[in-house]
């Protein structure tokens, strides 16, 4: 099929867009086979290009001839356009509706995606299992890397690679995935490297009615738990659902069968009450009516706090059993591809500082979300916008992005990148230039790989941009009105010495901060997680593996040739929460060769907090809200 | 101290309002304090609580662990004792009965308090502020308004300031009558002026209008205010009541004024409640929000039905539409309410903040304070209940006021010289009667009392430590960008003030805070800027080797101030109690207590500075 068969009228002039907050921009409307694109042909303004995969519905309406498309989009923006002309509106508006609708994998854009950028590595070999579990080698030996899944036949949304107990072989998971729900055998998720602990996560295991109950499997999740130790396993549902799932051949692990482990029963909604949730929201966050009770109220039955508290609770619970009980934990929900990845994956950026680093944040999506089936194409195939009746969507990634937004307000010290790092991941999950999200599983992304285009799908979002973007800006910003880069410098250069700076030559300068406006990609809320005690343990943060870089043009040292000698920079320790590295300091005044000083500064454990708290995120209620 | 009986009593245990963890301690109390000192030796913590900080004590019923004794405070601290012996907890409770109900000002702690300063110290602080030079700075007196001295001696209006600034043309007679036309005779004068468009910011009380009076002398006053200003044909009245309020008003002799009577004026009713409404609904809202294990749904409802945020975005709303009216189309604006001592404050004083980046400065803000609100007379006395008094004049209004500029805040991080905790710091000595800035109700009144003379002033105390009330967003160009500021009040722009409200509930605070760990980084900054100089003084020095050694040295001992730092980092730095100076080592000084104590492998972010940030 041609996209230009689609495109009724590619072109209209005259086209005026409106857009909340932003000025209007007139101009010509384009639409070509993947974008809709307004520009007004003049230097310095800016141009909209937008997906129509990001098109989540469009509404019409008619003044005389002038007709106006109101564009809603996944990401939930909403734009309007006007267009002079009835029938052209008409066209441009029935071309975005079929292509907006596409479902052919094979047409879709991350297919015909072109990088600007220089692809400095290749984003899919970024986060590979072996490597990760290079890691978790390192630091125990009671694990093995298991083939079992090499072509998708036990479990379809597995990975080829998974990580299993080292005494358990083969055999013994085949016959554990024919007991779990979708073949999702009990695997690796976290190992807590301080007490040796682990997370696993499942399906739900089929006891069906009569109870029926498996050895392999009980043989499984028994050979993670030390001698004498109870493990806890965590059900994201309710008793009386995981009850009701038995008679659809579901169930849970009765005492009985697996007197080892504790169980304990928590409530995360389904998807499609999620899905009711996130619609309910964005309708609370557009109304026009300005009333402080109408959006209180609604803000109130659309429940999504209610959801956001559960969920983090939950997680709260499964780090709190990990590391102050000395626990093993097992969690699962029905299928174990939505809620209990919302779980094991707060539950690591609670327990693990490395996580809560643009690198390891990536590596957790790709792990937990990615490589662990999450159904991205099923689940973010519409939004809050879409008239039509959902199927199997719902926001469970974007309820997981809200809740590491609710830890990154109470830890704003903790985390390497900021909220805008969270909206970038929200928008590529529903609409992409990128591969990343495509698919429901890794075993389908793995098939598109061999379609002949596939090589456009290797790409992932360039890590390296995206430091520059979302270092954490804010608290960049406050630091840098204290000079602290300049100091730093001046520091370095003067320790390793030679030369001195004059004081105040080095500027810096004051980026905006972002004020807030009606920008509800990001959910105004502020939760804080339930009454009953629960806290995050602490942790040692440890270095962050990223680059910092102060942007080019900022800093200008006078005084060339000064030289900075290979091994003499010593650094003062200091509480800084913006992790470094990698100074980069323009042009050809001055060589600090990075590596150097990145190593240096490494080796020596300098320059960094070790943020020992992630302290008690206790337990305030649903009132430390501010929207 | 004739109503102490029991200065002292051990062994009893605070509990925690939102979980179950309780300390056990001893209570002491003093003429002026009730102090709560921890047994606990490693975490020793103090509770010191002013006597006039004391809203409400409730002695519950004898259980089997002792008596329950909650203390309610006018700064939002609930504290819940449980005392062993019954006699002892009746004998603070009654003693606490009558400490906390003054009946004469001369009973008020500012009277008593004594800082340690000479008296030439404490002359120098009430010579702070200047309203004469505010005026001047606005451009008053000019070619259109000048200084009257009709209230000379407060005959014309008692609780007006003496120095009053009215239109050139508004002559004596024009004056007094207008003023006996205006209930408690608040006729209008200026409070703001916007110099650049020579429009006028005017405030007064509701005309005596009843259904059908008029008066000329009234009626050419506001002409007046309406010629003094070229770039505009007419004046707005802003009634920031809600119409029916105004109406039902007229019933009593008093009412708004009639469009027909008064040329060239526009009139407009904003809608803000009475004292009497924002009263009850803060009450609701700490009722929401004091409860125990709220869930997400409850906490919204109860925030939706106490009203508390409708009421701020109603006064947010209403000084920027007298922002608008005046920046925008240049008019002069003419605020009043009932009396023109709360809501027309809050409109002014609001509206002059969004106008004007001087008042977003510290000094700026404390001027404006002073202007609107200490000296035209808003009842600060009935309000916050200084004495034992009539308990439906007490009102949160000027809590409202505090809680809207934090609003602002939120919305323009750059904008605000000072943070958040100055704002804390000020409700906190609003309410404490240690200075004598907010005492009584108007300046006549503090006059009769001396109060310049006798007390100390709040401003001064402020200023001695103003580093800890900076904003380190701040940005000075921002005023240039952004004179005059145009925020939102969107209903999800309006958040809950939890550091206001909660301020004294550690649990419910973010664990960590930017605005800690930058003025940490300031000071570790400072001292690196110092290491520099020594260091650069070195290296001029002829012998190299010694250099090195410093060089050495200085990393040596840097690295011990780092180390130091991360402890001192965990050191207090709250604003708790309203001791003040006394003890000013709470304030936590970035200098203080280093090495004290390893570092703790949990961390409890202490609300001081918790609080500032989220």
């Amino acid at each position: 099929m041609e996209f230009a068969e689609l495109i009724k009228t590619p072109r209209v002039d005259g086209v005026v867009l409106r857009r909340p907050f932003l000025p209007t921009v007139e101009g010509t409307l384009c639409l070509t086979g993947h974008h809709l694109i307004l520009s007004s042909r003049q230097d310095n303004t800016e141009e909209l290009w937008l997906l129509h995969a990001n098109i989540d519905a469009i509404e019409k309406r008619f003044v005389g001839s002038l007709g106006t498309i109101i564009v809603k989009c996944k990401d939930l923006r909403v734009i309007q356009l006007d267009i002079p002309g009835m029938e052209e509106c008409l066209n441009i508006a029935s071309s975005i509706e079929v292509l907006s609708t596409l479902d052919s994998v094979s047409l879709m854009y991350p297919l015909f995606y072109r990088p600007m950028f220089q692809v400095i590595e290749d984003g899919w070999k970024s986060f590979l299992p072996e490597d990760a579990f290079k890691d978790l080698e390192s630091m125990t030996e009671e694990w093995r890397l298991s083939d079992v899944n090499k072509d998708y036949s036990v479990c379809s949304s597995y990975p080829p690679l998974v990580a299993v107990p080292k005494d358990v072989d083969d055999d013994t998971l085949r016959k554990a995935a024919a007991f779990r729900h979708g073949g999702r055998f009990p695997v690796l998720s976290y190992y807590h490297k301080k007490n040796g602990m682990v997370m696993m996560r499942s399906g739900q295991p089929l006891t069906g009615t009569n109870g029926r109950r498996c050895k392999e499997d009980e043989k499984l999740i028994n050979a993670t738990l030390r001698a004498g130790k109870r493990g806890y396993i965590i059900d994201t549902r309710t008793v009386s659902v995981a009850q009701q799932a038995k008679a659809r051949g579901g169930g849970f692990e009765s005492e009985a069968n697996y007197p080892q482990w504790r169980r304990i029963h928590k409530a995360i909604e389904r998807s499609s009450i999620l899905q009711e949730s996130l619609i309910k929201l964005v309708e609370a966050c557009n109304d026009q009516s300005h009333s402080m009770d109408r959006w209180l109220s609604k803000l109130e039955a659309s429940n999504w706090q209610t959801h956001v508290k559960e969920i983090l609770t939950t997680a709260c619970l499964a780090a709190q059993c990990i590391d102050r009980e000395g626990a093993s934990v097992l969690v699962h929900g029905t299928e174990g591809t939505d809620s209990t990845l919302q779980v094991t994956s707060l539950a690591q950026i609670i327990l693990d500082p490395a996580c809560r680093t643009i690198q390891g944040f990536q590596a957790l999506v790709e792990r937990e979300w990615l490589q662990a089936g999450h159904p991205f194409q099923q689940r973010c195939s519409q939004s809050a916008y879409s008239n039509s009746k959902p199927r199997c969507e719902a926001p469970v990634f974007l309820l997981f992005l809200d809740c590491v937004w609710q830890i990154l307000r109470q830890f704003p010290c903790s985390f390497q990148f900021s909220q805008h790092f969270l909206v970038l991941l929200f928008e590529h999950t529903y609409a992409s230039q990128f591969g990343t999200f495509m698919g429901n599983s890794a075993s389908e992304r793995s098939v598109r790989e061999l379609h002949p285009e596939s090589h456009t799908l290797c790409l992932v979002m360039d890590i390296h941009c995206l430091q520059k973007v979302f270092i954490h800006l804010d608290l960049f910003h406050i630091l840098s009105c204290y000079s602290l880069n300049s100091t730093w410098i001046k520091y370095i250069l003067f320790l390793t010495h030679q030369h001195t700076i004059p004081h105040n030559d080095i500027t810096i300068p004051h980026n905006d901060i972002t004020i807030p406006h009606n920008d509800i990609t990001i959910p105004h809320n502020d939760i804080t997680i339930p009454h009953n005690d629960i806290t995050i343990p602490h942790n040692d943060i440890t270095i962050p593996h990223n680059d910092i870089t102060i942007p080019h043009n900022d800093i200008t040292i006078p005084h060339h040739d000064i030289t900075v000698p290979h091994n003499d920079i010593t650094v003062p320790h200091n509480d800084i929460t913006i992790p470094h590295n990698d100074i980069t300091i323009p042009h050809n005044d001055i060589t600090i060769p990075h590596n150097d000083i990145t190593n240096q500064i490494k080796s020596n454990q300098i320059l960094f907090v070790t943020y020992t708290w992630l302290a008690d995120v206790n337990a305030s209620v649903a009132k430390c809200l501010c929207f | 101290m004739e109503h102490i009986r029991t200065p002292k009593v051990e062994q009893v245990r605070l509990l925690d309002r939102f979980s179950n963890k309780s300390a056990s301690g001893t209570l002491h109390l003093t003429a002026t304090h009730l102090i709560f000192v921890e047994s606990n030796a490693d975490a020793a913590q103090e509770i010191w609580i002013l006597h006039h900080h004391i809203g409400s004590v409730e002695k519950l019923s004898l259980t089997t662990s002792g008596c329950p004794l909650v203390i309610q405070c006018r700064n939002f601290r609930v504290v819940h004792f449980v005392v062993q012996r019954e006699r002892d907890c009746h004998d603070i409770y009654s003693s606490l009965l009558r400490l906390l109900r003054p009946v004469s000002y001369e009973e008020l702690y500012a009277f008593s308090y004594n800082p340690k300063q000479n008296e030439q110290q404490r002359e120098e602080g009430w010579q702070l502020i200047d309203l004469g030079a505010e005026f001047e700075r606005m451009g008053v007196p000019c070619d259109q308004w000048q200084l009257t001295d009709v209230n000379r001696n407060y005959k014309i209006c008692e609780t007006y300031p003496r120095d009053l600034y009215v239109p050139i043309t508004a002559s004596k007679p024009i004056i007094v009558g207008s003023s006996k036309f205006r209930s408690k005779g608040r006729f209008p004068v200026l409070t703001y002026f916007y110099q650049e468009k020579k429009a006028a910011v005017c405030r007064c009380s509701q005309p005596l209008s009843g259904f059908s009076a008029r008066c000329l002398e009234d009626e050419s006053m506001l002409q007046a205010i309406s010629k003094a200003n070229h770039n505009s044909r007419f004046v707005y009245v802003m009634d920031t009541r809600p119409k029916l309020n105004a109406m039902a008003n007229r019933a009593a002799g008093k009412g708004y004024e009639n469009e027909d009577n008064y040329s060239n004026i526009r009139f407009q009713f904003v809608g803000i409640e009475n004292i009497h409404v924002m009263r009850t609904s803060l009450q609701k809202l700490l009722e929401v929000v004091g409860t125990r294990s709220l869930s997400v749904n409850d906490y919204l409802l109860g925030l939706e039905s106490s009203g508390w945020l409708r009421h701020v975005k109603a006064v947010l709303d209403a000084a920027i539409f007298l922002t608008k009216a005046v920046t925008v189309e240049g008019a002069s604006v003419l605020v009043h309410c009932s009396d023109g001592w709360d809501r027309t404050a809050q409109v002014c004083s609001l509206g002059a903040l969004l106008m004007d980046p001087y008042y977003r400065t510290i000094n700026g803000f404390m001027v404006l304070i002073e202007k609107d609100w200490i000296s035209f007379g808003h009842k600060f006395a009935d309000r916050c209940d200084q004495l034992d008094g009539d308990p439906k004049e007490v009102s949160p209004v000027f809590t409202q006021f505090l809680e809207c500029v934090w609003q602002l805040t939120e919305q323009f991080p750059q904008a605000f010289e000072f943070n958040e905790w100055l704002l804390l710091q000020i409700h906190e000595h609003v309410h404490s009667c240690q200075y004598g800035n907010f005492l009584a109700n108007n300046q006549r009144q503090r006059e009769e009392l001396q109060l310049k003379d006798r007390t100390h002033s709040l401003w001064a105390f402020l200023l001695s430590e103003g580093q800890n009330y900076l904003n380190p967003a701040f940005c000075h160009t921002y005023a240039e960008t952004h004179p005059v500021l145009e925020p939102s009040t969107l209903p999800c722009h309006l958040k809950f003030w939890r550091n206001m409200y909660h301020q004294f509930d550690r649990s419910m605070h973010p664990r960590q805070s930017v605005l800690k760990n930058v003025l940490t980084l300031k000071e570790s900054n400072r001292q690196l800027e110092d290491t520099i100089m020594k260091l650069e003084a070195v290296t001029l020095s002829p012998s190299h080797p010694l250099s090195l050694a410093l060089l050495k040295e200085a990393q040596h001992q840097e690295e011990v101030g780092e180390e130091a730092k991360k402890c001192c980092s965990d050191t207090e730095r709250t604003v708790e109690g309203s001791s003040g100076s006394e003890r000013k080592e709470s304030y936590g000084d970035l200098q203080g207590t280093y090495g004290a104590k390893v570092e703790p492998a949990v961390v409890s972010l202490e609300f001081g500075v918790a609080r500032m940030t989220c």
